[in-house]
């Protein structure tokens, strides 16, 4: 489990991360989303040990990473986002020597070697060198390193950048299969892959956090709620005054489609709304026909978010 | 990728390797590397050639079966050579960014400079192996001093580790080949020139108050305990200046690389 303290880091004079703090717990995965520049990376070298921070505290399953760096390295796998690797050295050996380098040995080395070829796909290459493996392969062998000591806590960095379409799919459902029981924090550009697999959004614009929750949760507090189609059998006048109790005036369009069928829209401003839905309707004797949430455009409420902070920061 | 074979070993196998293994770990790796790359074979052929040729040219003017003419070189070549071999092993893992790796794998700064230092002195013993045909000449042609010929291999072994302790050291301060080379030259410059009479009378005469040449000559230059041992005296206190120097040096290089970290 990761847990970051309003953690500060400076490069000279410049505030690369302001108070930032959040968690992320074992079973998550936890996306980190902001533009170019605004800190992201600098918050993983701080987790993975490789840069210290200024103020503020991080500790990895209860080990701070600057009094037991040691330990936390033992515990994390990390992927930076370059392919760093040596690239004069054989594939194979390359990752033996990282494994190696994490305490594997004899056959528990040969039995992680084996899982994480087979998992990255890497086969083909394992007798090329580095260097003269094609990008993705380049970015295989970088998750396969990051993985080999089977880490409780990955750190990513970009994973997916340099990945043909498949590979990035095949990531996807790579990362959710690896989700329990670890702790998993990757930055992202891309949002779609954001929205496909991670459970809770941080967002991070001029060093500072800005928002941390599910994506219905940061959208809600962006003032974007999400919209639900549903179609129910009901008496109109009867159910439109329901439904306003039941979500406190958040019916949008209402429309009767006759014989006592209503095609509703709803913003949803929590992850129960179907639920209560449902058992309205229970209760009163109506059956719904559909309920469709609209999935939410993260690039138009990240945009919305990251507006606000730089209007913000103008006024200040 | 094979999502199929998704299913996880047992979270976190890993851990930190024992500080031995973990030496051995970075001094195979990085001892292949000297190996994988052409410089390390160009390195060892002119090396060789130009000990070994410089030597033989004195040895048929001066007809002596001696070794002494290819230790007393030694020094001068090192200055040079020796950065050659030394400014790429940090200086490379900062510029292709393998430094990142390094540093968030669970070994500490210490074990990591003492694997590196030990491939490059091995690498190091074995260019003096280049010279081993000269020691078969001469027995073949005479009767050398064999403990004057060991002793000077000791005297160079330890010359070479010092040279390889500042050169790794100037490499780690700095991610520029170039600026790391320039420095360990300029150090084994002090180090070796530092030894020279001639320095030594010019630096005395500058700071008649301090001998600022004789208190270098005592207490900094190598040359004269290398030359103790290459005159066949091998002494504990000449050893324990080439040993404490390099471990110095090797220090300076383990802060210089956690410092690296920010």
């Amino acid at each position: 489990m990761i847990e970051v303290h309003s953690v500060k880091k400076y490069y000279g004079s410049f505030l690369a991360v302001d108070d930032v703090s959040f968690d992320v717990r074992p079973g998550e995965i936890v996306a980190f989303v902001g533009p170019n520049g605004a800190g992201k990376s600098t918050v993983l070298k701080m987790i993975a040990t490789y840069l210290m921070p200024d103020a503020g505290s991080i500790t990895v399953n209860g080990r701070d990473v600057v009094k037991n760096s040691l330990d936390v390295r033992g515990s994390i796998g990390y992927m930076p986002e370059k392919s760093i690797s040596y690239e004069g050295m054989r594939v194979d050996r390359f990752l033996k020597f990282v494994g190696e380098a994490r305490g594997l040995a004899g056959s528990t080395l040969k039995k992680n070697f084996d899982w994480v070829v087979n998992s990255c796909g890497i086969e083909e290459v394992l007798h090329k060198r580095v260097g003269q493996c094609s990008k993705g392969y380049q970015r295989r062998v970088s998750l396969a390193m990051s993985l080999i000591h089977d880490p409780g806590v990955i750190l990513m960095d970009e994973p997916t950048h340099g990945l043909d379409p498949l590979q990035v799919l095949a990531l996807r459902d790579f990362l959710k299969s690896l989700k329990r029981d670890r702790a998993i924090l990757f930055s992202s550009h891309i949002f779609q892959e954001v929205v496909a697999i991670c459970d809770r959004v941080l967002i991070i614009n001029n060093a500072r956090l800005l928002a941390d929750g599910t994506v219905v949760e940061i959208a809600g507090k962006a003032g974007i709620p999400q919209v639900v189609n549903c179609v129910i059998e009901a008496p109109p006048d009867e159910l439109r005054g329901a439904l306003d109790r039941l979500t406190s005036g958040c019916v949008g369009n209402f429309v009767e489609a006759g014989a006592g069928v209503a095609h509703v829209e709803i913003e949803k401003k929590n992850g129960g709304l179907r639920g209560d839905v449902e058992k309205m309707c229970s209760v009163a004797g109506w059956s719904i026909r559909s309920f469709i949430e609209q999935p939410l455009d993260l690039e138009i409420v990240f945009a919305e978010i990251v507006r606000k902070s730089n209007e913000e920061a103008t006024v200040q | 990728m094979n999502i199929e074979a998704k299913a996880a070993v047992g979270a976190c196998v890993g851990g930190a390797p024992g500080t031995i293994r973990a030496i051995k770990i970075i001094f195979s790796r990085e001892l292949g590397a000297i190996f994988d790359s052409s410089v390390a074979y160009i390195y060892f052929i002119a090396f060789t050639l130009l000990t070994v040729g410089i030597f033989m040219n004195e040895f048929f003017v001066v007809s002596v079966i001696d070794m002494t003419p290819y230790f007393k070189l030694l020094p001068m070549l090192l200055i040079v050579f020796m950065p050659a071999l030394t400014m790429r092993i940090w200086a490379e893992e900062k510029r292709v960014e393998t430094f990142e790796l390094l540093m968030t794998m669970p070994l500490t700064p210490a074990q990591i400079v003492i694997g590196k230092f030990k491939a490059v002195f091995v690498f190091y013993l074995l260019t003096l192996c280049g010279s081993l045909p000269i020691v078969i000449m001469l027995k073949s042609l005479g009767s050398p001093d064999l403990g004057l010929i060991l002793s000077g291999y000791i005297g160079a072994a330890l010359l070479g580790a010092l040279f390889i302790s500042f050169g790794l050291f100037t490499s780690g301060v700095t991610a520029n080949q170039i600026v790391a080379f320039v420095l360990a030259v300029f150090i084994g410059f002090l180090f070796v020139f530092s030894g020279d009479d001639r320095v030594v009378s010019i630096l005395d005469g500058l700071t008649p108050h301090l001998q600022a040449g004789t208190f270098l000559y005592e207490s900094f230059s190598a040359i004269p305990h290398y030359q103790a041992m290459t005159g066949g005296l091998l002494c504990a206190s000449d050893v324990f200046f080439f040993v404490s120097m390099t471990a110095v040096f090797l220090w300076l290089n383990a802060i210089s690389v956690n410092r690296s970290r920010i």
